[in-house]
């Protein structure tokens, strides 16, 4: 990607209204000098240039915006304009300035991003470098080139890892703990010690469920068997009891009235139950609770005009009940409204629960709870009577074993003996098969109990067993990006180091000055400190080696390059810039002239533009007079495109 | 948009000193390449954190 900068456009604004070409026939020569005397808006227009390609003016405060308005002027707007080639399709920002309500707006210009959009929207393949941290490297002062050299600084550093992304690498860092955070937000144990926990408590669990399910297995086995049993030894025992004519008749009346109380006791808990089911019948709280209700009801009044069907209905009448007629627009606001209104399956219901609330408390107002306790008083008789007659039958049953001789009292025995144990066995079953308790045990005897909390530990397992190889990978996703990040750094470090002493060895030929180590800052070879120039050379070099690595290429646009330079290192950084970049632009001033601009031309040939802009004030009035033919001129300013007034022009209060 | 090749480089190095495999490498690389194009708009954040996916099921569990 090559970035070459064309010129740009100022109206309104703080530095005076200017127009700065900065190619030469159609194109972008390899040097670009803009001399502005001090006061002409230099830095202004360098925060502007850099405010267009980063996109940063969105950011601005108020005052930043206010203070940019032409001192003095009453104007409510002001423009900016840059334009640049994007390799080689033409791309230009424009902020406008709205000083009444102190804000700025950008319009990006391209070709490849479909004409004229509004906002700043450079190319994609542009973007990645138009940023805070990039566009400083190739739009900068003098200092810039002291910081690199500077321990107490990062810049050397922050350039590289800016250039190459190595950022990225931090991001995945942050990425993996974030994964980790999210993955373990709801959970208990993450490490290696509580998944320990939870599988001896699974081992537990699983041993208790194999015990139970094998009980349950032989308490159904042997259940089965007992049960065959018992009807054996019941057939057996009947077979030897023989009953005479009284006591049979009397085992009769009473195995009749056992057969008619098990029916009577099925009958009254039924109707129990369905008491149960009313409310009303249970407590006096629920009666009154329902009267209130059906009277809240009646209080609210739903008269069946107010129903949705009324207004569903005159929807598809030709006329509205006020005598307006119905048209298309009409019948959607109708039938949009009747939604609000009540249906008349809703009415209906409404209705039916009030009336069966007026028929089953307010017309029956008997002490309704009364009706459950006498229901539940004559089933406990049923139930007394009932166990009274099996006692009778259980002792004429006795009474005829005792008769019948020593092998029925034997059988007596073993059955008496079976049926306890059969007991026993369904006991032990329903306790297997029991509805489980909210906490399970790991002795519990509940088999769906301990099935369930099997199943909620080895999803407890799953989860932790998930978060741990979880965290196992994410660590080494993260060593892996941390020393990726040291490497790249290293390698880069050294690679660009070796590229700038190549350079510097070319341009500086005559200067040992080479880079030892690039750390957080520049170490030069061999030496402590560097002068001015070597500064500057070193610097540079290091710069346009990093911006133009991957073969891409911008601008190396620099303020006042030569100002604090004595002649002889004015000569030599101006005979090396040209070498080490494609475009090279300076704001200078007069006083630079000296030295540099001749080892520029030495160097850069035919191929540069002399351009001088100034403010055209009072004071300027003689300067202004004397402008020659070619001066563009505006509102508060000139611009002139030529070597020889260059040269010339002097402004006797300029100071640097 | 391509990530910087001494950082491809970097990154193979580091994942074979932690013994793992060229997929893994191949995943991070892709991985990066969706950061970089999300930081210009290019991408949703939808195909960086699938490639983030992608890359922790390349690393083998216990």
């Amino acid at each position: 990607m090559k970035l070459t900068l064309l010129g740009w456009e100022s109206t309104g604004l703080r530095c005076p209204d200017l127009v700065i070409d900065l190619t030469k026939e159609g194109a972008a020569p390899r040097v670009s000098l803009v001399q502005m005397p001090n006061g002409t808006g230099k830095t202004t227009t360098l925060d502007l240039i850099k405010a267009s390609l980063t996109g940063r003016a969105l950011d601005w405060s108020s005052d930043d915006v206010r203070r940019l308005r032409r001192p003095g002027s009453v104007n409510d707007s002001g423009k900016f304009v840059l334009k640049l080639l994007a390799d080689n399709d033409p791309l230009a920002f424009e902020l406008s300035f709205d000083f009444l309500e102190e804000k700025i707006t950008y319009r990006t210009s391209c070709r490849a991003r479909g004409g004229i959009k509004e906002g700043w929207e450079p190319p994609i393949e542009v973007k990645r470098f138009l940023n805070d941290r990039f566009v400083p490297l190739f739009i900068f002062n003098g200092e810039l080139a002291q910081d690199l050299l500077d321990g107490r600084q990062a810049k050397a550093s922050e350039a590289i890892d800016a250039l190459c992304q190595l950022e990225h690498l931090d991001a995945i860092v942050a990425a993996t703990l974030e994964d980790w955070q999210h993955a373990t937000r709801n959970q208990g144990a993450k490490t290696a010690s509580g998944l320990a926990g939870w599988k001896s408590r699974e081992e537990r669990l699983a041993t208790r469920f194999k015990k139970v399910q094998d009980a349950r297995q032989r308490c159904a086995s042997e259940l089965s068997s007992k049960e065959a049993r018992i009807t054996e030894l019941n057939s057996e025992l009947n077979d030897r009891l023989k009953y005479d004519h009284t006591t049979q008749k009397r085992k009769d009346e009473v195995e009749t009235r056992i057969r008619s109380h098990e029916n009577a006791l099925v009958e009254k808990t039924r109707s129990i139950l369905q008491l149960i089911r009313q409310p009303q019948f249970l407590s006096p709280h629920f009666a009154g609770g329902l009267a209130m209700l059906k009277d809240q009801f009646d209080r609210v009044r739903l008269p069946e005009r107010t129903s949705r069907q009324f207004f569903v209905e005159l929807a598809d009448e030709p006329r509205c009940v006020c005598g307006r007629s119905i048209g298309e627009q009409e019948r959607q606001a109708i039938l949009g409204q009747a939604n609000n209104y009540l249906a008349n399956e809703l009415y209906s219901f409404i209705n039916n629960l009030k009336g069966d609330i007026r028929q089953s408390v307010l017309d029956e107002p008997v002490a309704v709870s009364s009706r459950i306790e006498s229901a539940v008083a004559e089933q406990k008789v049923i139930r007394r009577e009932l166990s009274q007659f099996r006692t009778e039958l259980e002792q004429i049953r006795a009474e005829s074993i005792t008769d019948a001789g020593d092998a029925a009292e034997k059988l007596a025995l073993e059955l008496k003996a079976c049926e306890s144990e059969r007991d026993e066995l369904i006991e032990m079953l329903a306790k297997i098969d029991e509805h489980p308790d909210a906490n399970v045990s790991d002795d519990s005897w509940s088999i769906r109990g301990l099935q369930r909390e099997l199943a909620r530990v080895r999803e407890e397992i799953a989860q932790i067993t998930g978060t741990v190889e979880l965290k196992a990978k994410l660590d080494a996703i993260e060593v892996i990006a941390k020393r990726t990040k040291e490497i790249a750094r290293e390698r880069l470090r050294e690679a660009i180091r070796d590229d700038c002493n190549k350079t510097l060895e070319k341009v500086l030929s005559g200067d040992p000055i080479r880079i030892d180590k690039i750390g957080n800052s520049l170490s030069l070879r061999d030496q402590d400190g560097a002068s001015v120039g070597q500064t500057l050379a070193v610097g540079y070099t290091f710069l346009t080696t990093l911006l133009n690595r991957g073969a891409h290429k911008f601008p190396l646009v620099v303020d006042s390059p030569a100002g604090s330079l004595d002649d002889g290192v004015r000569n030599r950084v101006g005979r090396m810039i040209p070498t080490l970049c494609e475009q090279f632009v300076a704001f200078t001033i007069s006083t630079e002239r000296g030295y540099f601009l001749p080892a520029l031309e030495e160097v850069a040939g035919n191929s540069i533009v002399y351009l001088t802009a100034f403010r055209t004030t009072k004071g300027m009035q003689g300067i202004v007079d004397s402008l020659p033919a070619n001066a563009i001129r505006s509102l508060d300013g000139a611009v002139v495109s030529d070597r020889e007034y260059f040269l010339k022009f002097e402004m006797p209060q300029e100071q640097e | 948009m391509a990530v910087d090749s001494e950082v491809l480089v970097a990154l193979k190095q580091a994942v074979q000193e932690s013994d793992q495999t060229e997929s893994l490498e191949q995943a991070i690389a892709a991985w990066l390449l969706a950061l970089s194009e999300r930081e210009l708009g290019h991408s949703e954040n939808k195909r960086h954190l699938e490639a983030a996916k992608h890359a922790v099921r390349l690393i083998p569990g216990d």
